[in-house]
C-alpha cells in the first residue's frame, strides 16, 4: 500500500465519520424538537391576490388573516403551538395560485390552509387541496360551481352563495302579516353570471312563498338607459322590484324610477346599496332602497365589536366584509382544531360540517357541499345610514314599508 | 290605442335623449377623425378625465357643473394642443392610433392610481327627476345632455360654415395639399382642430358624470360605440355623426320597449353593418 493510498483511505474514514455525526445530530435534534413540541409552529398557508387586478381586495384578506394569527398567538396559540402564516402573492392568477398551493402543501408542509380571493382562483386551487385531502377554509369564492363537485375539504365563510342573496328579503316578506304582504314581483338583472344566479335564487324563493313573478327580464351589463325596461315594469305595477345589479346599474335603476315618478312597495338591488358610494351618488333618493350586505361593522354577531376595535388599532382603518370573512376563516379553523385536538384533516372537516361555528360574520352552519346558508344581511338605506333589517336577531332598526308610491316634487 | 301612442312617443323621446348623449360623446372623435384622418383612441378617456375635473371642482370648490364643464373644456383644449404639438404631429396612420391608444392606457391607469376604482357621481339635485309633458317623462339630466349636444353641434356647424378658420378647416379636410397652396397654414389648422376635438370631451365628460356613475375604466365601455357611430355617420361629417347617434339611440329604445334591452346592441349593430355594406362611406360620408 502506497502512502497515497493510505491517505485516501483515511480521508474516506473521516468523511464517513462526519456523515454519521451529522445524521446523528440531525436525528437527535429532530427527536428532541418533536418531544418538546411547543416550540415548533403550526404553519398556516394561503395565497392572495396582492398584485394584479384583485390587488386591492386581496390586501383586505391579508389583514384579516394577519389579525387572526396575531390574536391566536397572543392567547397561547393552537394546541399550545404558535401559528406561523405563510402568504404568497398569486398575482390574481388561478394557475399561479394552484401551483403555489401545491408548493405550500409539498414543500412548506403547511399544516392548515386558508383560501385565496375570487371564485375563479378558489375554483382552481380547490382541486389541488382536495387532491391532497387538505381542508381549506375560504371567504373569497362563492360561485355555485365551486361547491357542486362533491368536494369534501372546502368550506366557505362568506355567508352564502349568489343564489342566497335575496334570502333576507324573502325572510322579511314572510315576517309581514299576510294581509300586508306583497303579492307580485318583477325581477330584472344584468345578463352576466352573478346577477343571473341572484335572479334564479329569487325566483325559487318567490315560488316557495307563493308570490307571483310578473316579469323577469335581462339587460346588457353596460346598459346606458333603463327607461324602456322600467316603463314596462311600471305598467305592470308589481309590489316588489328586485334588481340583480352591479353598482352603476343599481344607481341607474333608482334614478330612472324617480324620473318615471313611480315606486313599488319594495325596491331591492344587489351590490350597489352595500357601498357608501351609493348614498354619496344618490343622496336622499337612496332612502328606502334595500340591498344585501355580507357583513356590517354594526352586526351584533359574537366578537364583532372586539374585531372591529382591534382591526382599527392594528391597521388604522375600519375592516370591510372581505377582512371579516378572512378573519372568520381563521376562526373556523381555530374552532375545529381546538375541538378535534389534532391536525387530522378528516376529523377537522367532519367537525366543521357537523357544528355551528360562531364567527364575526355570524353563526355558520354548513351544508354537505361546504357553504353556509345563513345568507347576507338585509339592509335598507335610511337617512344616510345602512340599517340592518334581517335577520331579526341582527336588526338595528325597523323597515320602511311600504315605500311611498311616487317621489313627489 | 292612445296607450300605444303614448308608449311609442315615450320610446322615441327616450331614444332621442340617449342619442344626445351618444352624439355628445362622439363629437370630438368625429371632428379629429374628419379633419386629420386620425382615429383618436384616447377620446373616451379624456371624457372621463373631464368628468373627474367637473366632479372635483363641484365637490371641493362648489363650482356648478355647468361652469365646471367649461373650465374642464379649457384645460382639455390646452392638453390637446400640447399633445398634438409634441406627439401626434410626428406620426400618422396606424402609428398615431397606437400612440393615442397608449396615451389612453397611460391616462386610465394613472387615474386609477390617483383616484382609485371607486365609483363617483356628480349629483346635481336640480337635475334629478323629470319633466312630465302630457304623460311623457323627459328626464332632466338627459334633457340637459341633449340640449348641450344640439347647441354644440349647431355652433360647430356654424363655425365650420361661416368663419374664416372654419372654412380653412373644411378646406384642409377636403384636400390638405390644395389648402396649403391657397395659403392656409395646415399645421396650425391641425393643431387647433385637435385641441378643439379634445375640448369637446370636456362637455361630454361632465354630462357623462352627471348621468352615470363613473370610474376610470368606464372609458372602455364607450370608445367602441363612439367609433361605430362616427364610422356609421360617415367620416368627416358632423351631421352624419349626429344622425347616426339618433338612430342608434332610437333603435335601442324601441327594441328595449317592444322586445328586450338585451337585443338592443345586437339590432343596433346589425343596422350599422348593413348600412356600411350598402354604403361603405357611411350615412353622410365622403366617397371612399
Amino acid at each position: 500500500m502506497s502512502s497515497k493510498d493510505k491517505s485516501k483511505t483515511q480521508l474516506l474514514i473521516i468523511t464517513a465519520i462526519i456523515i454519521v455525526i451529522i445524521i446523528a445530530a440531525a436525528g437527535y435534534y429532530y427527536y428532541t424538537t418533536q418531544k418538546a413540541g411547543g416550540t415548533k409552529p403550526i404553519i398556516v398557508g394561503a395565497t392572495l391576490s396582492l398584485t394584479g387586478k384583485y390587488g386591492r381586495t386581496g390586501e383586505w384578506y391579508k389583514l384579516g388573516y394577519e389579525l387572526w394569527a396575531k390574536h391566536i398567538n397572543e392567547t397561547g396559540g393552537l394546541l399550545g403551538r404558535p401559528v406561523k402564516l405563510i402568504i404568497y402573492d398569486d398575482q390574481s392568477d388561478p394557475t399561479t395560485a394552484a401551483n403555489l398551493y401545491e408548493k405550500l402543501i409539498t414543500v412548506d408542509k403547511a399544516d392548515l390552509l386558508l383560501g385565496p380571493y375570487s371564485s375563479a382562483i378558489v375554483f382552481a386551487v380547490s382541486s389541488v387541496t382536495e387532491k391532497y385531502h387538505k381542508v381549506m377554509v375560504e371567504g373569497g369564492g362563492n360561485a355555485l360551481k365551486i361547491f357542486s363537485r362533491g368536494y369534501k375539504y372546502i368550506f366557505l365563510t362568506l355567508p352564502g352563495l349568489a343564489e342566497n342573496i335575496t334570502k333576507g328579503l324573502f325572510d322579511f316578506i314572510a315576517s309581514l302579516p299576510p294581509d300586508e304582504r306583497p303579492k307580485t314581483i318583477a325581477i330584472i338583472n344584468a345578463n352576466d353570471l352573478f346577477p343571473k344566479a341572484i335572479a334564479n335564487g329569487a325566483i325559487q324563493y318567490a315560488k316557495k312563498l307563493g308570490l307571483q313573478v310578473v316579469l323577469h327580464e335581462e339587460y346588457p351589463k353596460d346598459v346606458k338607459d333603463l327607461t324602456p325596461l322600467l316603463t314596462k315594469v311600471k305598467n305592470l305595477n308589481p309590489d316588489v322590484l328586485i334588481g340583480g345589479t352591479y353598482f352603476p346599474d343599481a344607481v341607474l335603476v333608482v334614478r330612472t324610477l324617480k324620473q318615471l315618478n313611480w315606486r313599488p312597495k319594495i325596491v331591492f338591488l344587489t351590490v350597489g346599496p352595500a357601498m357608501p358610494e351609493f348614498w354619496e351618488t344618490l343622496g336622499e333618493d337612496a332612502n328606502g332602497i334595500m340591498g344585501e350586505s355580507w357583513w356590517e361593522p354594526s352586526a351584533p354577531w359574537k366578537g364583532v365589536k372586539e374585531f372591529v376595535q382591534s382591526f382599527k388599532e392594528t391597521f388604522g382603518k375600519d375592516p370591510d366584509y372581505h377582512a371579516a370573512c378572512a378573519y372568520a376563516a381563521g376562526q373556523v379553523l381555530e374552532a375545529a382544531v381546538k375541538a378535534v385536538g389534532s391536525l387530522d384533516q378528516d376529523k377537522i372537516a367532519d367537525w366543521i360540517r357537523t357544528h355551528t361555528i360562531e364567527t364575526v360574520v355570524g353563526p355558520l352552519k354548513y351544508t354537505e357541499a361546504g357553504y353556509p346558508t345563513l345568507g347576507p344581511l338585509l339592509i335598507q338605506w335610511q337617512n344616510g345610514k345602512r340599517v340592518i333589517i334581517m335577520p331579526e336577531n341582527a336588526a338595528t332598526g325597523k323597515a320602511i314599508y311600504p315605500l311611498p308610491p311616487t317621489w313627489g316634487g | 290605442m292612445i296607450g300605444d301612442i303614448a308608449t311609442l312617443t315615450q320610446a322615441i323621446v327616450t331614444g332621442i335623449l340617449l342619442g344626445g348623449i351618444y352624439s355628445l360623446m362622439s363629437s370630438g372623435l368625429s371632428l379629429i377623425f374628419g379633419v386629420m384622418d386620425i382615429p383618436n383612441a384616447s377620446q373616451a378617456v379624456f371624457a372621463v378625465l373631464a368628468a373627474y375635473i367637473t366632479y372635483w371642482t363641484y365637490t371641493l370648490v362648489g363650482i356648478d357643473p355647468f361652469i365646471g364643464m367649461v373650465f374642464s373644456a379649457i384645460i382639455l383644449f390646452a392638453i390637446g394642443i400640447v399633445m398634438y404639438k409634441y406627439m401626434v404631429s410626428r406620426v400618422s396612420g396606424l402609428m398615431a392610433f397606437t400612440l393615442l391608444y397608449m396615451v389612453a392606457m397611460f391616462l386610465e391607469n394613472t387615474m386609477i392610481f390617483v383616484w382609485t376604482n371607486l365609483y363617483r357621481g356628480i349629483r346635481v339635485p336640480y337635475l334629478t327627476g323629470s319633466i312630465n309633458i302630457y304623460g311623457i317623462y323627459v328626464p332632466s339630466d338627459r334633457l340637459a345632455g341633449f340640449l348641450i349636444s344640439v347647441i354644440g353641434f349647431g355652433l360647430l356647424t356654424y363655425f365650420l360654415k361661416y368663419t374664416y378658420t372654419g372654412k380653412a378647416i373644411r378646406a384642409t379636410m377636403q384636400n390638405p395639399r390644395a389648402a396649403s397652396l391657397m395659403g392656409i397654414n395646415v399645421n396650425s389648422i391641425y393643431l387647433f382642430s385637435f385641441g378643439l376635438g379634445i375640448a369637446l370631451s370636456g362637455f361630454a365628460g361632465a354630462i357623462l358624470g352627471i348621468i352615470y356613475p363613473f370610474n376610470p375604466t368606464v372609458a372602455d365601455e364607450w370608445i367602441g360605440v363612439m367609433f361605430a357611430i362616427v364610422v356609421f355617420g360617415g367620416l368627416g361629417s358632423l351631421m352624419g355623426t349626429f344622425i347616426a347617434s339618433m338612430i342608434i339611440g332610437i333603435v335601442s329604445s324601441l327594441v328595449g320597449t317592444y322586445a328586450s334591452l338585451v337585443w338592443s346592441p345586437l339590432i343596433a349593430f346589425a343596422i350599422l353593418v348593413i348600412t356600411l355594406w350598402v354604403r361603405p362611406s357611411g350615412l353622410m360620408g365622403r366617397k371612399v
